[in-house]
């Protein structure tokens, strides 16, 4: 009997640590908790972070970009994404713009020109929204199914809000059968 | 577990009021786990300073007035050219009359536009980078043509862009050398 309660105890301490182990592994990492907010909002759309609103107002995709008086290639593709930035009730700059594939790969903003639009380089005031391009290179694999994602933070998106606006892209084929190139639309006050 | 007690209780009425004090022990864990971000995000919201009835006020070692909050037409492009702000918007123009005992240690400042809305708006706005302005940091302004303090008096002069139809409302002043908490004083014109 004396045996069979102390095998009793050993079993229930063995199954509490068990449990608390499957408790540990279940919750999430640091990484995952402080994750950012993302926010969902449809093509066309204004949709509204914590401190900024971005519109995904057009999309297209091109085989070159026309920067300049430089034309700049691509294995893949570029997709071109005209936006309408605003801020909500103080000054901000957006600072980061990518696209995300449906397989989770991340695509940022080409560093081949400067993008003053998502770099952070405008001020933009609360009520004089502005508007422009970015481009992203991406596989042409990866162009069918794209979310554009948009923050006011650089590098450390922790608990902040990132904008996330599914990209209708349908061109990818007739574009790189037929290559022509297209210049990107720089920064300007919003119309 | 073992059986009743000399009194009769199980193991149940044995360990009640362990039991009941678990819930407040888990609530205790869970808030120490979040109240250092809590902590830290509270220290991080401005909190405004008291300010007089007559609109002025005393903070950062300075005396504070808000003289001047208006739009305006004044601004120059270059020494003869006149700046045009571009469609829709109004420039503002706040002056702030400064009371110092020693106006060359004066403390740097940055100054924020308060719309009726209760929208802030800067000093840096993309819209008036064309445009000449002076320093607007609470520090005599005599490197770019200003009057020298008389008595420790002077005044500094700031800028602002805003769609035009909306009203301002009030100037935040904060100084971040100057005072470590993230302090603020609100300084509108008297009624």
């Amino acid at each position: 009997m004396k045996l069979l309660r102390r095998l009793g105890s050993f079993l229930l301490i063995a199954a509490v640590l068990a449990a608390g182990q499957a408790v540990g592994d279940a919750t999430p990492d640091r990484n995952h908790q402080l994750r950012p907010f993302a926010v969902a909002g449809d093509f066309g759309t204004d949709v509204v972070g914590r401190d900024f609103a971005v519109r995904a107002a057009a999309v297209r995709c091109a085989a070159q970009l026309k920067i300049g008086d430089e034309i700049l290639e691509t294995q893949g593709v570029w997709i071109v994404v005209k936006l309408r930035l605003s801020a909500r009730t103080e000054p901000v700059r957006i600072r980061y713009a990518a696209v995300r594939d449906a397989s989770g790969r991340i695509y940022e903003t080409t560093d081949r020109f400067e993008q003053y639009l998502v770099s952070g380089g405008r001020n933009i005031q609360p009520g004089l929204p502005i508007e422009g391009e970015v481009a992203i290179e991406v596989p042409a694999a990866s162009a069918g199914d794209l979310t554009l994602l948009v923050a006011s933070t650089y590098v450390d998106h922790r608990v902040d809000s990132m904008a996330e606006i599914p990209l209708p892209v349908s061109d990818v084929s007739g574009v790189l059968a037929n290559p022509a190139p297209t210049e990107v639309l720089a920064p300007r006050a919003a119309s | 577990m073992r059986g009743p007690d000399s009194l009769g209780r199980g193991w149940w009425r044995r360990n009640v009021w362990g039991l009941v004090a678990v819930v407040p022990a888990l609530a205790l864990m869970v808030y120490a786990g979040v109240y250092s971000d809590l902590e830290y995000w509270q220290r991080g919201r401005p909190v405004q300073a008291p300010s007089a009835a007559d609109g002025s006020a005393e903070f950062a070692g300075l005396r504070l007035r808000l003289v001047e909050l208006a739009p305006t037409t004044e601004l120059k492009r270059s020494a003869t050219a006149a700046f045009v702000p571009p469609e829709g918007v109004t420039v503002w123009r706040a002056v702030i009359e400064i009371e110092s005992p020693d106006p060359e240690k004066s403390p740097g400042c940055t100054i924020v536009l308060e719309d009726r809305a209760g929208n802030r708006h800067d000093t840096e706005a993309q819209e008036l980078t064309k445009a000449r302005v002076p320093l607007a940091n609470c520090r005599p302004d005599t490197d770019s043509g200003g009057p020298a303090p008389v008595s420790g008096r002077y005044r500094t002069v700031a800028h602002f862009a805003l769609a035009t139809g909306v009203d301002a409302v009030a100037v935040r002043l904060s100084f971040g050398s100057f005072d470590l908490a993230v302090r603020y004083v609100r300084l509108s014109l008297p009624r």
